[in-house]
């Protein structure tokens, strides 16, 4: 039985929280305090240390941990991502320059994006149809050229759409795992 | 996004700089073993701090991160919620402090484990701040 420790990265109201509540089959751990700034994304909390959740992929456990999406919280990101194996990046696509949030986040983790397994979810896609896709696979592929990204458009409410993700994921750590041990 | 009827949030409301400026500054007074203070909002924001010149804006979102943190083992272990959290170190101390109801909070950094007259004082910041902003 394997376990893996994935991160969920992303700018305040890419919908990390909600995914994690998504995915997980135990009780949220949620570390949720009143937005005081409206200002900068219109919702009433905002997460302050962490959310962690845990899914079980027969024979293999997971451990997913949220991480505060704003520089602020950046303490909490260094101490989470000592444990990471994998990283889900959320940015949702009715942002403005969501291709610059994955600029930043693939940049900030681009240590954990070299060992373990990155893959990149898009939020609200279907909002307005545009270029973002490109523009995100392109971004992915200028901050790590050796590797290929996976880029999904996802619902992080829904279930089925978070586990593919998930699965995906796993499935590039595992990829990376085995062409560092082969001879 | 208009933001015409968006509330001024607490850290840019002159009002309320203005009064945990001036409970920190009474603290700093009253409590010799106080080094460091700062009032923050839940969700890590700073307010006010003394001193007021330096660094240690971390120090308000780490407090932020603390305090739900604190909140969530409550939760977990079903005992309630939290008021205060304390961190004893092995060179000084720490204490989180909620302002009564409201949605900001009080964090001093101390020379050495807070005594219960340290405490008493940090209560009473509290409570003073939250007197000044009902005012």
């Amino acid at each position: 039985m394997a376990e893996y420790v994935i991160l969920f990265a992303g700018p305040m109201g890419a919908g990390k929280t909600t995914a994690i509540r998504s995915l997980s089959e135990i009780e949220v751990v949620s570390t949720e305090a009143a937005n005081s700034d409206r200002t900068i994304v219109d919702k009433p909390t905002t997460t302050v240390a962490l959310d962690y959740g845990e899914i079980d992929l027969d024979p293999d456990k997971v451990r997913l941990y949220g991480i505060p999406g704003q520089a602020r919280f950046d303490f909490m990101w260094e101490i989470l991502r000592e444990r990471a194996m994998g990283l889900i990046v959320l940015v949702n696509a009715d942002a403005p320059e969501p291709e610059r949030h994955v600029y930043e986040q693939l940049t900030a983790f681009a240590e954990l994006a070299a060992t373990g397994g990155v893959v990149v979810g898009v939020t609200r896609y279907d909002i307005e149809r545009t270029d973002i896709g490109d523009r995100i696979v392109a971004t992915a592929r200028a901050v790590l050229p050796d590797r290929v990204t996976p880029v999904f458009a996802v619902d992080a409410r829904d279930r089925e759409q978070m586990r593919t993700l998930l699965l995906s994921l796993v499935a590039d750590i595992e990829t990376r795992r085995a062409l560092v041990e082969s001879p | 996004m208009s933001t015409a009827s968006v509330p001024v949030p607490p850290h840019r409301d002159p009002e309320v700089v203005s009064a945990a400026g001036a409970a920190l500054a009474h603290l700093a007074a009253a409590c010799r073993a106080v080094r460091a203070a700062t009032v923050l909002t839940d969700d890590g924001f700073e307010i006010a701090r003394v001193p007021s010149a330096g660094g240690g804006a971390r120090l308000a979102s780490m407090a932020s991160a603390l305090l739900a943190l604190a909140d969530a083992v409550a939760r977990e272990l079903r005992i309630g919620g939290s008021d205060h959290v304390q961190l004893a170190a092995e060179h000084g101390a720490v204490v989180v402090l909620r302002v009564a109801a409201r949605p900001c909070a009080l964090v001093a950094v101390l020379d050495d484990r807070p005594d219960a007259d340290d405490l008493a004082e940090l209560r009473r910041t509290t409570e003073r701040l939250d007197a000044a902003l009902r005012d």
